[in-house]
């Protein structure tokens, strides 16, 4: 494992058994009253015994701001799960999902989980953050109206929230559900993203192993877009779809409404990625000229276009501007390579998951 | 496999493009389109690819889906072109200094002061504009010859400026620019104000048909574009050509006319068959000579693209935008329904608000019908018979003739030509000017995109 650009994993010692769960942390002592229970950070062992739970470490204590929201797995692991440090936070719903994804990075699990969506709304209420929270799965849209009645609640609470969810679009079908979806908040305070991997159901549904995947998230997204719902539309290029990108743009960018950003995102190599990586993955070189169409569609259709993912080095020239440094902080490395080059500030880097055969080297740019 | 409607049109002889509703467009092999319309799935691999990506051949699982996200398209084109955005065009006064021999507007004599607009009607022309649609507004000068009147488009501005919160507005006078002196220069200095003036050509060309009794037209317009470059900066000048027979033979002369001014942003058009221009003889060409001149003019275009130049035109770009952008809705004769009411309202020198300035240009040859949408003083908009007419005949979907063109979900249609030619507002398309002009530059735009890389590159550059 590489070491990523923020840790948020951490070994700690709690001074009472605390049950798994979710945890306000607080620096120092605990103050006020929220949703989720709280636990003290404290950066050195206390003089006198607090009558509160709390936990000793330095690192975690320097790494997080008070308030910020951790998972404590039971077993002496903390993890920062919302930070008000961190360049992303996005809270994991569910892990069951109707989608198979060749190249899932969080593998569906078919148990009940919906403590993750109870935690979640305490977390998003005690959190109150000023800013976007991605929201994923799995399929977060699965909880049809409980998700929409905790959301709606959160975003009444907390005025400075919203949200970006991530989601394969097959419950929107349902355009009632979809008009509910869009009517809890003022538009722009939910974005969807929705993934789009083919232009027909031949490779969409492949990518997605499962059937009738693609009819319902198209008819999903253009009730999402007459509803008013901004879309992100994904794609992940892969030895089964690269030459649908710039087909994809063009579909997505005519017929849907309210797309305000096509991503295509290079294959984290993660999760059933790993599993399937040699059927799957494609270095960015043996498809330059289909991201070099697809960039040109975008900006000919009117629809940005952005990269998310990869490597500058790994682009042709022509596609390095839109390129957007997104990996989050807590699985973004770079290599040594990368220590003399002139644009690693500005380079997205690589997944900490990238190693061994999944690597595909830095090139020299410039 | 199973088919999506679709409308075909020949390009050459090899060559035809299909497109559909949703305003996806392909250029195929004649052959290719015959197997796709007997026997679709025997068809290569990469060209089914395309069309199933393109909406125009489905797996018959996916039909239903394939279908409604082809009606969401056409829905989201019909919605972008129903926008109510318009430019506000208040012309002072119709009275000219120039006697040009292709005036659409039928000028009146410079000693008639009846043809300018009152003050009266002007303040109530832009209590009309603020309340009809919201800022920010686009608001055009037109004439006669404005510049007559700069007393009134002062009014206007500061008219505008005591009205329209956060001086949400711009304004664009289109002149010949005879008159233009220094305390018009001056007064625009900090004003949102921009120019627009005519140049059609090198100087013999330009004072063929513009004829102004006293000096050469061109040297009065190339002097007050130079003052405004000088003064006011290239970006507050733009340019208008209309092609007239004698430049027919010069397309070089023409880019070295915008050269000299420093100017790279065309905007060619051939002689309007509206109005007087039409009936006057004054040495008219058809539309096939026309386009000889243009192509030409094109290939020198690239040319100088090639050599590193910046070039752009923008009628053809607004055909390139129409065929690669399902929002653009920007050009009022190319959109359905047309630009009618939704892109130009304009308020005439009588005090008559007019949904295009087509419309008033045939008020004038048609003194006895009542083309307006009644005046500044009423309390709304009359939308009478024939408004409603023109409105209807804006709209190509359903009329014979464009429901089978392959540039239909491109195009518009121009009912106040069809009135001024046939007699009516929809028209016999097989004969109209409208369609041969702008299924030629779609024609045009399409051999450019799907040509070599280097054609798609510089007609993208051109429509930028």
């Amino acid at each position: 494992m590489k070491t990523p650009e923020r840790i948020d994993l951490f070994e700690v010692d709690s001074s009472v058994d605390l049950p798994h769960g979710y945890y306000r942390l607080a620096k120092n002592s605990i103050w006020g009253s929220g949703y989720l229970p709280q636990i003290a950070i404290l950066p050195s062992i206390p003089v006198h015994e607090p009558d509160y739970p709390y936990i000793v470490d330095r690192a975690l204590f320097e790494t997080i701001q008070d308030g910020d929201i951790g998972m404590y797995s039971g077993r002496n692991k903390l993890r920062v799960i919302l930070s008000r440090l961190a360049n992303h936070n996005t809270l994991l719903l569910t892990e069951r999902c109707d989608n198979r994804c060749l190249f899932c990075s969080q593998p569906p699990k078919t148990r009940e989980d919906s403590w993750l969506l109870e935690s979640a709304e305490k977390a998003l209420l005690d959190f109150n953050f000023s800013g976007t929270i991605g929201l994923s799965g799995g399929e977060p849209l699965l909880y049809g109206g409980s998700l929409i009645k905790k959301l709606k609640n959160v975003l009444s609470n907390c005025p400075e929230t919203n949200f970006h969810i991530l989601s394969n679009g097959r419950a929107l079908k349902d355009s009632s559900f979809c008009r509910e979806l869009a009517g809890i908040g003022h538009p722009g305070r939910i974005v969807l993203g929705v993934p789009v991997y083919g232009t027909s159901s031949d490779t969409h549904d492949s990518c997605v192993d499962s059937s009738n995947a693609f009819n319902e998230t198209l008819i999903g997204l253009i009730n999402a877009g007459n509803a008013g719902i901004p879309l992100e539309i994904r794609i992940i290029p892969t030895k089964l779809n690269h030459a649908e990108l710039s087909g994809i743009i063009e579909l997505v960018g005519r017929c849907i409404s309210s797309v305000v950003q096509v991503s295509i995102m290079n294959l984290e190599p993660t999760g059933w990625a790993k599993r399937n990586w040699e059927s799957l993955y494609l270095s960015p070189s043996r498809y330059q000229d289909d991201l070099i169409k697809a960039i040109q569609m975008g900006q000919s259709i009117g629809v940005k276009t952005v990269l998310f993912n990869y490597p500058l080095c790994h682009l042709p020239e022509d596609c390095r501007s839109q390129a957007v440094k997104s990996i989050s902080d807590w699985k973004n490395f770079y290599p040594t390579e990368c220590d003399d080059c002139l644009v690693k500030s500005i380079c997205g880097g690589y997944f900490t998951s990238t190693g061994g055969e999944r690597f595909d080297p830095p090139r020299r740019i410039a | 496999m199973k088919l999506l409607p679709f409308n075909f049109e020949r390009i050459d002889q090899q060559k035809v493009i299909v497109t559909n509703i949703g305003g996806f467009n392909h250029v195929m092999k004649r052959d290719d389109l015959e197997l796709l319309l007997t026997e679709p799935a025997s068809i290569p691999a990469s060209l089914r690819d395309e069309l199933v990506s393109k909406l125009f051949l489905t797996e018959v699982p996916d039909y239903p889906a394939k279908k409604l996200a082809l009606a969401s398209a056409f829905g989201r084109k019909l919605i972008a072109d129903l926008q109510f955005r318009p430019v506000f065009m208040f012309v002072p006064t119709l009275r000219c200094d120039h006697t040009c021999s292709y005036c659409q507007v039928a000028r009146a004599p410079i000693d008639q002061p009846e043809f300018d607009m009152s003050e009266k009607d002007l303040k109530q022309a832009v209590s009309r504009m603020a309340s009809i649609s919201p800022p920010p507004y686009s608001i055009e000068i037109q004439g006669g010859e404005p510049l007559l009147r700069f007393d009134l488009i002062r009014k206007l501005y500061q008219l505008c400026e005591e009205q329209i919160s956060d001086s949400q507005f711009s304004l664009v006078i289109a002149t010949s620019l005879s008159l233009v002196n220094s305390e018009i220069i001056e007064w625009a200095r900090d004003r949102k104000v921009t120019f627009s003036m005519s140049l059609d050509g090198t100087a013999k060309v330009h004072d063929r048909h513009r004829i102004l009794a006293s000096d050469s037209s061109h040297a009065r317009a190339i002097a007050g574009a130079k003052l405004i470059i000088q003064e006011l900066g290239p970006e507050r000048l733009g340019f208008v050509t209309t092609i007239t027979k004698e430049a027919l033979s010069d397309p070089q002369g023409l880019i070295d006319a915008y050269t000299e001014l420093g100017g790279a942003h065309m905007f060619v058009r051939p002689l309007s068959p509206y109005g007087f221009a039409r009936k006057k003889g004054m040495g008219s060409y058809t539309l096939k000579e026309y386009f000889v001149f243009y192509r030409e003019l094109l290939s020198l275009l690239k040319k100088r693209w090639e050599a590193g130049y910046e070039v752009t035109e923008h009628s053809l770009g607004v055909h390139v935008k129409r065929l690669q952008k399902p929002d653009y809705n920007g050009y009022a004769d190319l959109k359905s329904p047309s630009g009618y009411g939704l892109n130009t309202i304009l308020f005439n020198y009588d005090g008559r608000i007019f949904g295009s300035d087509e419309a008033r240009m045939l008020q004038r040859v048609h003194p006895e019908i009542d083309f307006s949408l009644g005046a500044v003083s009423d309390p709304e908009l009359n939308i009478s018979n024939l408004s409603g007419a023109i409105i209807e005949g804006g709209i190509n979907l359903d009329k014979p003739g464009c429901s089978t063109c392959a540039y239909q979900p491109f195009c518009g249609a121009d009912p106040l030509q069809n009135i001024s030619l046939f007699g009516e507002p929809v028209g016999h398309k097989a004969q109209s000017p409208f369609c041969e002009y702008h299924k030629t530059m779609f024609t045009i735009a399409v051999e450019y995109l799907y040509g070599s890389e280097t054609d798609r590159q510089f007609i993208q550059e051109l429509a930028r």
